[in-house]
């Protein structure tokens, strides 16, 4: 593809999806449409933050991960969850569970 | 840096990794499909959106043909954005129309679920837009920094690394939804939404997430009004 081609692609890509974007901040009505909507809309947010949790975990790309992979991911999560809950410091869980993540790979390549 | 400001900072900062992570992938996935490296970072600036941005590269090979057949795929993977602006309008009041025209860019799955987190803190007054924008602010140049990584070098970085940083996220996540969820109705969204995301995307892929979550945004909505 030359350098119009690709110019076209990441223009129309681009515009289409910041449309996409701003399209609720500009008009009034989809703004009333969401208003009558919200707790829809808490639900769809929870549920795409879930979602986002378990296709990383389960997905490796594109495709289905291998077990053990899936079982340091779990590993990962589980971890920090557990140093959430004991040392109420949301940074601290967070690099402890992938710092455990981390070490198990390096171990078992 | 005020209050709001330095919450944003601080959110963006811990998904950094992550963002480095997925479009290192990007930029080693757009380098192997023979991809301009110019191409792959504008790309990355004006789509700023992962999924979507490997389903345009994927096309690569049909050549100029498929040209039309990019964009579509590029805009419709990202249709989720239209819902998450939704939701951030309600969240963004009083931020003038004009200032959102430069904001709404901003808009990716991960800058939305940090505001929607930090709104339901009603205990701390943060105003939600600066929030959002130093957040974007961390993390739109670390998308840009990924590509460029991953273009020139991707290839050489050690897995073991490359597998920590991607799992910043969905660790992340999975902190704010185990010390925010409240009432039977969210836990409820929240287990289904990890339950049937897998399946969905194993028949729908590129699209498990956006299409589970409006499912079970719309049964659970249904389940309450009874």
């Amino acid at each position: 593809m030359n350098t119009i081609e690709w110019t076209l692609v990441i223009a129309g890509a681009g515009l289409g999806t910041y449309v996409l974007r701003v399209a609720p901040f500009m008009s009034l009505r989809l703004y009333r449409v969401g208003q009558n909507n919200l707790r829809f809309l808490t639900f769809v947010s929870l549920a795409i933050a879930a979602g986002i949790v378990a296709r990383s975990i389960v997905f490796d790309g594109g495709s289905v991960g291998q077990p053990p992979e899936l079982a340091i991911k779990v590993a990962a999560v589980m971890t920090a969850l557990i140093i959430q809950y004991r040392t109420k410091n949301l940074l601290v869980a967070l690099f402890g569970g992938v710092g455990v993540a981390v070490l198990w790979k390096w171990l078992t390549m | 840096m005020n209050v709001s400001r330095k919450r944003g900072f601080r959110a963006g900062v811990s998904v950094i990794p992550s963002f480095i992570a997925i479009f290192i992938g990007f930029g080693v996935a757009a380098r192997v499909a023979d991809v301009p490296a110019p191409a792959a970072v504008l790309l990355t600036i004006a789509v700023f959106a992962a999924p979507a941005q490997f389903a345009i590269i994927e096309l690569t090979g049909q050549g100029a043909a498929a040209i039309v057949q990019m964009i579509f795929a590029g805009v419709l993977i990202n249709l989720r954005f239209f819902l998450m602006s939704l939701t951030l309008s309600h969240l963004f009041t009083g931020v003038p129309r004009l200032r959102m025209l430069t904001s709404a860019q901003f808009v990716a799955a991960s800058t939305f679920l940090l505001t929607f987190f930090q709104s339901r803190k009603k205990s701390e007054r943060v105003n939600l837009h600066e929030f959002f924008i130093s957040m974007a602010v961390v993390v739109f140049p670390a998308a840009v920094v990924g590509t460029l990584i991953g273009v020139a070098f991707g290839a050489n970085l050690p897995p073991a690394f490359m597998f920590g940083a991607s799992l910043f996220l969905p660790v992340y996540f999975a902190l704010l939804l185990s010390s925010d969820v409240k009432g039977r109705y969210e836990i409820m969204a929240v287990l289904c939404g990890f339950v049937f995301t897998p399946p969905v995307e194993m028949l729908l892929p590129g699209w498990g997430v956006f299409v589970s979550a409006l499912g079970v945004g719309a049964a659970i909505t249904v389940a309450e009004k009874r």
